[in-house]
């Protein structure tokens, strides 16, 4: 489970000890990653781990009070940041009144594109977004998939080689959500480097190269989803023990006593499961003895929210 | 229940130094400004400011100018011997609001004929002239008054001329589509410029700071719309002026539509660096609403400057309507070329830049808000 790793050549983004403080607060703590060519790099944290306040960092809206920040790539060279990385926001950031068409080129203008180039850029956003049926209608009459992908579009226009997401499929439906994950996939082959910001741990477990796992400003791990997996749980299934009522003290020492743990003592406990299922039952009949409501007991195939719990004790909103 | 809203609401206002200045200092700031021009203008307190110029022969002009300057209603701020001219000059750019000429009545020599110079925008001042006239007149020349239903004996002779070089007889129409135009084109810059807050909160405006170009030409992008938009609404309302009432602004087109464009200008400036200065839509809105309806009592586009009490009529310099307002009449009514408009145009242009400046450096921040 590596948490720093030395720049490599084909890296696209690199992240060194990247400190930023508002006020008091720590919202970022010597984080260290790097994003490669033709890799999604998800990071993953509940709200307020500092994502966002990393996505500023990265586009040069948060100046950081340690570290550096390094973007590299063919279109960097000799240009601005901002022609190095394309930005897509969480929130809609089009204009619903244009059509996809003319969303596209109004951003390619406002990104100070040559104007000979825009025509066709537009055409390969579109494409690349499987939005080319629905250029010509007004955005506000798309689905809300629809708009999400217009919405990756405009960040795309002019071939980035580095693309920031911050939660790019929140509010979407299901099959609207995987159509996204195609889009993301298809750059991903192109070679654009990925950095994909997600509270969704089923999203960055299916989708993502590589995992970054955030919390309090603090990167924790950074792996492959797999290994973080198999690093955190060995062979071994996960735990889960909900509780009606945050346990009394014994009930406490029960749960601790087996190597589960939770965020501030509360009603849900997690962690591997030791030993086989008659080792449940004598944790179940303790903590019965202790006085505790067992509301349920759950043994299943770790996760990524395995992870992110073992890691952190605190559990990420679906 | 409804205690715990109400109880919701004051914190949200008292703990919003913005809300607060909006909801209790800027409509008693309002208040004021609009009561001074209000009161003045209508509790008639106005003094026309007068020049008058006599002919030195007569040997009663000296006595009727003196009655005459003993009249409280008039600001007689000039006295000219033998200088019609200059007279005349003076009404035309402005600086007295009314001129009285005292020549020898070539019907009656005894008796003074009077011409009344006058801007057709500035009515009430000739009417308050005649009015003093007539009362120094019966005093000076000791005039009984008449029995009922009998007319006086004698009546001055009056003859008022508009001391126009232009299209005289229109200055009121121009004054009145130049100030029309100002107020709604002030406001509809002020809705224009809001649309920022929009842009920033679905994110567009983060995006474009993202990227290569920043937020500059989004700016400068809504600085071009919002000129063209006011220019055409300008023209609308110069075009029913010339059409329903003949002011002729085909014949002034270039210095009409150069005018124009730097009144639109201005506008579209002074609204974006005034909504960039608040952190929401609902504070930006306000302010920009409040400080163009200000702007457009002080600047003379709802009720004419030359009503109201010197110094508002002095701070009116400060704002763009006045200089536009300015312009209008220098090309509509004393019929000034084009290079005769250097600083009205100059001021507008300044504003206009400088208000672009400043909407550029706060586009940035507003992001960040």
């Amino acid at each position: 489970m590596s948490v720093t790793a030395a720049p490599s050549s084909a890296d696209v983004l690199i992240v060194e000890s990247a400190t930023r403080r508002w006020g008091e607060r720590v919202a970022l703590d010597s984080v260290t990653f790097s994003v490669r060519a033709g890799e999604l790099f998800a990071l993953i944290g509940p709200n307020g781990a500092g994502k966002t306040t990393l996505i500023r960092a990265v586009t040069g809206r948060a100046p950081l009070d340690d570290g550096r920040i390094e973007i590299r790539g063919p279109e960097a060279s000799g240009s601005s940041k901002g022609a190095s990385l394309g930005l897509v926001p969480q929130s809609l950031a089009i204009y619903t009144h244009l059509t996809p068409r003319e969303n596209l080129s109004v951003f390619a203008r406002l990104a100070a594109m040559p104007p000979g180039v825009i025509e066709d850029a537009v055409q390969a956003a579109l494409e690349r977004v499987g939005l080319e049926s629905r250029a010509g209608d007004r955005t506000s009459s798309l689905s809300g998939g629809m708009q999400r992908r217009l919405n990756i579009a405009a960040g795309i226009l002019h071939n980035p080689p580095l693309l920031l997401l911050d939660e790019p499929t929140v509010g979407v439906d299901v099959v609207a959500r995987e159509t996204i994950h195609d889009v993301l996939r298809k750059l991903r082959r192109l070679g654009m480097a990925i950095l994909l910001t997600t509270h969704d741990l089923d999203q960055a477990g299916e989708l993502a190269d590589r995992v970054g796992v955030l919390s309090h400003g603090r990167l924790l791990a950074t792996d492959t989803p797999t290994r973080l997996i198999a690093e955190t749980f060995g062979s071994k299934r996960e735990l889960l023990v909900t509780l009606h009522d945050a346990p009394s003290p014994s009930a406490q020492r029960a749960l601790e006593g087996y190597g589960l743990r939770s965020a501030n003592g509360g009603t849900v406990w997690g962690g591997q499961l030791m030993g086989g299922l008659d080792q449940v039952s004598i944790l179940e009949d303790t903590l019965a003895e202790a006085g505790a409501n067992v509301d349920e007991v759950r043994i299943r195939e770790p996760s990524l929210r395995s992870v992110f719990f073992n890691l952190t004790g605190e559990d990420v909103a679906p | 229940m409804s205690w715990a809203v109400f109880r919701v609401m004051l914190l949200g206002l008292i703990r919003d130094r913005g809300a607060l200045a909006m909801t209790f200092l800027v409509p008693s700031v309002f208040f004021l400004v609009f009561a001074s021009i209000f009161a003045a203008s209508s509790g008639g307190n106005f003094r026309p400011r007068v020049a008058v110029g006599y002919d030195s022969g007569s040997p009663w002009t000296g006595e009727f100018v003196t009655e005459l300057r003993s009249e409280d209603a008039l600001d007689i701020t000039r006295v000219y011997e033998d200088d019609a001219d200059s007279v005349r000059d003076l009404v035309r750019h402005g600086r007295v609001d009314v001129g009285l000429l005292i020549e020898s009545d070539p019907d009656n020599p005894d008796r003074p004929g009077f011409v009344i110079v006058h801007d057709p925008a500035r009515n009430v001042a000739s009417q308050i002239l005649t009015a003093s006239i007539q009362r120094a007149y019966a005093v000076t020349f000791v005039i009984p008054k008449p029995a009922a239903g009998q007319l006086p004996s004698f009546a001055p002779t009056i003859d008022i001329q508009a001391a126009t070089g232009g299209a005289a007889g229109s200055n009121e129409v121009a004054y009145s589509a130049g100030a029309v135009a100002l107020l709604f084109l002030l406001l509809s810059a002020v809705h224009g410029a809001v649309s920022l807050f929009e842009e920033r909160d679905s994110g567009i405006i983060e995006r474009l700071v993202a990227g290569p170009a920043g937020t500059r030409p989004l700016v400068d992008g809504k600085f071009l719309y919002l000129t063209v938009l006011g220019i055409v609404q300008i023209f609308v309302i110069f075009a029913l002026a010339w059409l329903v009432y003949g002011v002729n602004v085909p014949s002034r087109w270039l210095p009409w539509l150069v005018i124009s464009v730097a009144a639109a200008a201005s506008a579209a400036g002074l609204a974006l660096a005034l909504t960039t200065l608040f952190p929401t839509r609902h504070q930006a809105l306000t302010f920009a609403n409040v400080t163009v309806l200000i702007m457009c009592a002080l600047g003379g586009s709802m009720i004419p400057r030359f009503l109201m009490p010197p110094l508002l009529r002095q701070a009116g310099w400060v704002t763009p309507n006045a200089w536009a307002l300015e312009a209008y009449t220098s090309i509509f009514w004393r019929g000034d070329p084009l290079t005769a408009l250097g600083l009205p145009l100059s001021l507008l242009a300044v504003a206009a830049l400088v208000g672009l400046m400043l909407a550029r450096r706060n586009a940035r921040r507003l992001e960040a808000l």
